[in-house]
């Protein structure tokens, strides 16, 4: 198991979901639940490269997120940010992060609401642009 | 004379042996009786749990992650803390081949209820018209056991489906979110009350709202679903402390109940159980109370007939509440702040009558320090838009976690696989005709009234819970006057085998849609206080 692949990881999803880097704590329970659980190692090849992908940076997250929301729920990209949002969740000082009402009452929370939905189809946009060829590809060159 | 032995330590044990013990009798309870962990940093709120534990995450997932929910799971909105891990322990030897049923089933040290939410709702007399006896009977129970517990409750509309009975305290203080519920009610009462024949009021919960013995009352540290380090919040096993500072009881832990024995005359001589490594002590029995629950008294009991004369028949009748969970956004806590610091399980209630007749039950849970990622995976965005909106939406999500009633019906049976080896139980369970048809009118009837309380119930996330899921198990050794066999007498006397008596859900001839677990206990005090 390559724990400098899953701290990186574990950064970018980190920093994808709350905005900051994960702190020690976070990184090594990540890397705990991969040596004793596992997860993720039995997908295919386009799974394989969506983890891939998502492990560069919290933008490149997002764009591999936002394609396995729509058509991937169950992959392993997938399953690997639930498990950081549950261990951000837990933690400190992330859980203060993740409970936090942001400010602005109902008309902020609404504008929130409006533009995150924006911003969601927008990356669902571009994911579907940069992933769906190489995923028909794939599945192509399988066969 | 030989002591009565129970088995069971759950709801149904604790309170016949704590009024039996009080009458003075000697009672031997044998028990598989798992325990748990003794609470963490008792004096810490859920918040500082989370800022002191050096591993929270072993606190809130588990040494191996068992309440992490991830992607493609069954659907549940959340799961078991790890701090009640020993409710469902399994034990070697209990097997069971399910068909339609989704069984639950506990050998913890209290039972099912030490992971039950604390309803404590009262059967009125319409629930109560297919039992051997009317609420007069069985209210002066309620009373003795709300008394014993702690149970808060007020008198308001909804007394008039949950009767107001004696023992009641204070309520707690409502957290602001389930105080806009009962507020949007009380400016639309009129009209839900007219067009959906919905009652709305706290909920009567198994809490301390002041002291009560050496429990102290809810100090709303926000840990209810982690498990209450104070006992405030109530489960069995402080009955079964209780039960132990009798000279006369006598608790066998590490005992598993396999048979009973009987003598010629069918009487119980004896009840068989063996500890883990599979030594087997006989114990003598005056009188012998199976309240294991439903399904494990049913395994007892069929494996004894089996035993005596090679036949094990099919315990027809079995019940459970069917239950529909429906999460919810409040539109106007969208964007309000919500404090962890509150009482966490429902504090609302709701009683909806249908135009078939038939009561629904629905308690209203709003969202507070349950994790939060089994929810954000199931909204229509990926997790960062997740993540961001349901910051903004907290304050304002809810549940409301819909029983529906069910009654005996023959084909619905417990039996006994006894070409297996060793002998697994068979659940089968069929649901009513029509029940697909039944469920979209209630369902319907449910998003109407939440949209009267400005609340929206998003279709798609609405979840039917399998059968067995409730584990509010019943019926299959009901009471009744008539005398026949296959049943109880009032008293929870068996008709087939003399000196044996049911004192758990197996003896309901009807299952309302409320939460049992105070009738249970209300019907086992009965029985030991009619029958011994």
């Amino acid at each position: 198991m390559d724990m400098l692949q899953l701290e990186q990881e574990c950064q970018s999803y980190t920093r994808y979901l709350i905005g900051q880097p994960p702190n020690p704590y976070v990184i090594a329970k990540y890397r705990d639940f991969h040596q004793r659980m596992g997860v993720g190692d039995g997908g295919d090849r386009f799974d394989r490269l969506l983890l891939a992908v998502s492990a560069r940076g919290p933008l490149w997250a997002r764009l591999a997120d936002s394609y396995a929301s729509r058509w991937r729920k169950n992959s392993s990209v997938r399953r690997k940010l639930i498990l950081t949002l549950a261990l951000l969740e837990c933690a400190p000082p992330s859980f203060e992060n993740l409970d936090r009402c942001p400010a602005g009452g109902w008309p902020g929370a609404v504008f929130r609401l409006g533009l995150g939905a924006l911003g969601y189809a927008c990356s669902l946009l571009a994911a579907s642009a940069l992933f769906v060829p190489i995923h028909l590809w794939m599945r192509a060159t399988e066969r | 004379m030989d002591p009565i032995v129970v088995v069971g330590s759950g709801a149904s044990g604790v309170h016949f042996a704590l009024t039996a013990l009080r009458k003075g009798r000697r009672v031997t309870m044998l028990d598989v009786g798992h325990t748990g962990q003794e609470p963490v940093l008792p004096a810490e709120t859920l918040t500082g749990l989370k800022r002191k534990l050096p591993d929270p995450a072993l606190y809130f997932l588990g040494p191996r992650y068992d309440s992490l929910v991830l992607p493609g799971s069954d659907g549940e909105y959340y799961a078991f803390p790890p701090a009640k891990e020993h409710v469902f322990r399994s034990q070697p030897g209990f097997e069971f081949q399910r068909d339609g049923f989704s069984p639950l089933y506990s050998f913890a040290a209290g039972g099912l209820a030490e992971v039950w939410t604390g309803g404590c709702y009262p059967f009125d007399s319409g629930d109560l018209r297919n039992f051997p006896f009317g609420y007069d009977d069985l209210g002066l129970y309620y009373g003795r056991v709300a008394a014993e517990i702690g149970v808060v409750g007020a008198k308001d509309d909804l007394a008039a489906v949950f009767p107001y009975h004696d023992g009641l305290l204070e309520p707690l203080k409502l957290d602001a979110h389930s105080a806009m519920l009962l507020d949007s009610y009380q400016r639309r009462r009129r009209r839900l009350q007219e067009q959906f024949h919905c009652l709305m009021g706290r909920a009567r919960l198994a809490v301390l709202s002041r002291d009560l013995g050496s429990r102290k009352a809810c100090d709303y540290s926000g840990r209810c679903l982690w498990g209450c380090p104070s006992q405030a919040f109530y489960t069995p096993s402080i009955t079964l402390a209780e039960c132990r500072k009798f000279p006369g009881f006598t608790y066998c832990p590490g005992l598993y109940v396999d048979h009973f024995r009987m003598d010629a005359s069918a009487r119980i001589s004896g009840v068989v159980a063996s500890t883990r490594d599979g030594a087997a002590h006989e114990f003598a029995a005056g009188s012998l109370v199976l309240a294991a629950g439903t399904l494990s008294s049913a395994r007892i009991f069929l494996e004894s007939l089996y035993r005596d004369s090679g036949k094990a028949p099919e315990l027809r009748g079995l019940m459970d509440n069917r239950q529909v969970l429906m999460p919810f956004v409040n539109l106007r806590m969208i964007g309000q702040p919500w404090s962890p610091e509150t009482y966490q399980y429902h504090q609302v209630a709701m009683a909806v009558r249908m135009d078939s007749g038939e009561m629904i039950h629905g308690l209203v849970t709003t969202l507070k320090t349950a994790l939060i990622h089994p929810l954000v995976q199931t909204l229509p965005f990926d997790l960062g838009t997740g993540v961001s909106a349901f910051r903004s939406v907290h304050g304002a999500l809810g549940m409301v976690n819909i029983n529906l009633p069910d009654r005996r019906r023959e084909e619905n049976f417990i039996a006994l696989d006894t070409a297996s080896n060793p002998h697994r139980l068979v659940v089968h369970y069929r649901p009513e005709n029509g029940e697909a048809e039944r469920l979209r009118r209630i369902i319907g009837t449910f998003r109407k009234i939440l949209m009267q309380l400005k609340c929206f119930a998003p279709p798609k996330t609405i979840h039917v819970r399998p059968m067995g899921a409730s584990v509010h198990y019943a019926g299959t050794r009901p009471m009744t006057s008539r005398s026949a066999q296959g049943t109880c007498t009032p008293d929870g006397a068996s008709r087939d085998v003399e000196n044996l008596y049911f004192a758990d859900g197996s003896t309901f001839p009807d299952l309302p849609a409320k939460n049992l677990t105070f009738t249970l206990m209300a019907n086992a005090t009965r029985i030991a206080e009619q029958a011994f």
